[in-house]
């Protein structure tokens, strides 16, 4: 009996410490890690969640799900559908995104570029916190997609094509919404714009055109009253203010801000977290790309950038918002004065920010 | 059967002990180096401070204020024989509106200190650095802080701002520029050890001495936004400013 007793914790010793090796499976599994390429000085380090390390097997299967219609109830939609690589992953121009059986949306297709470094939520609204839960929420959305995660996994479980992917990309063929998300999440990743003209000048590689300069100087100067001293000819008197919501080189903000919009109705952010102070406020989202990416605002209700540049040099008295409550808003209100020269400098500014490589590169686009 | 036992507990520790070959032979509660984690505790005048809600300047304007964010950056102590010790690159981004008011010093000598200096703003060569160096959670990341002016144009070292009560007349005051870097170094005392190593502090900062000391700031006559690095709502409130902060406590 003791010795039985002594064999078996010595066994039990033994095997408690091999558990590495046991964990070891039998058919090697392995990816090859995924390399940013993007010039480092002009975006910030690259910002991966560390339980989803980017693997070229894993953006590969990303980006199939991401052009797959096999997402939706009846295969007509899919992330693609709204999000058109060639206007800046934005919808084709249309104000509101048609979904699945022609459902009209109630918001503007956002840019997906740069999503790596989004803090505080994604969507208008922020309604999801990270983005492999963000990749889910249009599949189960009925205005989009009108499916449920359940039926995509067994969609997906019946293709050899997709088992074989997901085994490359996670080494197992069963299929979840974790590993669905991950994979979608995986690709939106790497879309990263950072090669446009503005990025050049930055570089050192080309330089602005005296038109394009001023616009940038309006771009990032205070809004200010112009009074009697001050040149009327010299943008740095007035500036548009743009830099405060749009700053940076992602030209993004990460808080919720209202724009001084009248007869806004969505709620926006409010609308998600109950707080009555962030009604009618929305992400302030990326101007890269944004030559290609309108209609503009939320509610998709400008068509040209010349009519956005308009709105914010208008008084904002009919705003929705109480801009009492948004002092920066409040001070373009009181301040900007544009001339017509200024406002055309500010728009060719705003389009040194296309990127017409990230527009057209092969590894972002439509791989069947 | 007592045997057994020995037998038995024998190998129950072989059991614990047999998967422990990285074991550090060094007592882990014994530290190199402490830390100091520090809460902003914000006050106006006696009362603590609070945002959206009716508050009295010095000047007996009532305002409601929205945003207190600021940055600070070039933290060091000076030890008991008045070393001084320098706590390279390390900063904080405090949002007060948000209550985002804790960071915490790291890499710190173990010692005794009787003083603790810092700046509200950034030495040149930080303030105009490429700002794409940081990563996107770091205190001085654009993304994060919402207080960069645009490329290397510098940041925003204190960003105040709100409304006047009784015309809903809004301010705003950025305050930025090399020259407009405040200096602070208060007196403490403290010891950190082996054994000792973590502590926590408080450090106070009265809101209402930026509206006052030497002089009394008026939204209404003195402006509601500073234009420019050296405009004189810029230069009143800097001044102002040198004894913002009332004290530092270690707890």
């Amino acid at each position: 009996m003791k010795r039985l007793l002594l064999f078996a914790l010595i066994g039990t010793s033994i095997y408690a410490c091999t558990d590495v090796v046991n964990e070891v499976p039998n058919t090697p599994f392995s990816t090859t890690p995924y390399t940013f390429t993007y010039n480092k000085n002009l975006l910030p380090p690259a910002r991966i969640p560390k339980d989803n390390p980017l693997t070229q097997e894993g953006v590969a299967l990303g980006r199939m799900l991401f052009y797959d219609p096999i997402l939706s109830a009846d295969s007509t939609q899919s992330c693609a559908s709204c999000h058109n690589q060639k206007d800046g992953f934005t919808d084709n121009q249309l104000q509101y995104s048609i979904g699945i059986r022609g459902t009209v949306g109630k918001r503007n297709s956002m840019s997906i570029a740069n999503l790596m470094w989004h803090l505080d939520g994604f969507f208008w609204d922020g309604r999801s916190d990270i983005l492999r839960h963000q990749a889910l929420m249009p599949i189960e959305d009925p205005t989009e997609m009108d499916e449920t995660i359940g039926n995509v996994v067994v969609k997906l479980s019946n293709s050899l094509m997709y088992k074989e992917a997901f085994e490359k990309a996670f080494g197992s063929t069963v299929i979840n919404d974790e590993t669905i998300g991950k994979s979608l999440e995986q690709f939106m990743l790497t879309l990263v714009s950072a090669n446009s003209k503005f990025d050049r000048v930055m570089a050192g590689l080309e330089t602005f055109t005296v038109q394009e300069q001023t616009g940038r100087t309006i771009f990032n100067a205070e809004a200010i009253p112009l009074n009697e001293e001050q040149d009327p000819n010299n943008p740095q008197n007035f500036g548009a203010d743009c830099f405060h919501c749009h700053g940076n080189s992602l030209f993004m903000s990460r808080e919720y801000l209202t724009n001084g919009l009248p007869n806004v109705t969505d709620l926006g952010r409010g609308g998600v977290n109950g707080n009555t102070r962030d009604n009618y406020k929305f992400k302030a989202t990326t101007l890269r790309n944004v030559e290609k990416t309108g209609p503009y605002m939320h509610d998709g209700r400008f068509g040209t950038l010349e009519e956005v540049v308009q709105h914010y040099l208008g008084d904002l008295s009919d705003a929705t918002s109480d801009l009492g409550n948004e002092p920066n808003m409040h001070a373009l209100r009181d301040s900007v004065y544009l001339s017509e020269d200024h406002k055309a400098a500010l728009v060719s500014f705003l389009k040194t920010l296309t990127d017409e490589e990230f527009l057209t590169k092969e590894e972002y686009s439509n791989p069947f | 059967m007592k045997k057994t036992v020995y037998i038995l507990l024998g190998s129950i520790i072989a059991v614990f002990s047999a998967c422990s070959p990285d074991q550090d032979p060094i007592d882990q509660n014994e530290a190199s180096t402490s830390s100091l984690k520090i809460t902003m505790d914000h006050k106006m005048g006696s009362a603590n401070m609070a945002y959206n809600v009716d508050l009295a300047l010095p000047s007996s304007e009532n305002v409601q204020m929205s945003r207190l964010s600021y940055i600070l950056g070039g933290f060091y102590l000076i030890d008991g024989n008045n070393n001084k010790v320098l706590l390279k690159d390390q900063y904080a981004l405090i949002e007060a509106h948000k209550g985002d008011v804790t960071f915490t010093l790291t890499d710190i000598p173990l010692g005794d200190y009787i003083s603790i200096g810092f700046s509200i703003g950034l030495d040149s060569a930080t303030n105009h650095g490429n700002p794409n160096q940081y990563a996107a959670e770091h205190p001085l990341s654009p993304i994060n802080n919402s207080l960069h002016w645009n490329w290397t144009g510098g940041y925003i070292f204190t960003a105040l701002e709100g409304k006047v009560v009784k015309d809903a007349e809004t301010f705003i005051f950025h305050l930025a520029g090399d020259q407009n870097k405040l200096d602070f170094e208060l007196p403490t005392s403290f010891s950190t050890s082996a054994t000792d190593a973590d502590k926590e502090a408080v450090i106070t900062y009265d809101v209402s001495e930026v509206f006052k000391n030497p002089e009394i700031y008026s939204i209404a006559s003195d402006g509601a936004s500073s234009h420019s690095v050296s405009s004189p709502v810029t230069v009143k409130l800097i001044r102002n400013m040198s004894d913002v902060f009332t004290k530092f406590e270690v707890k």
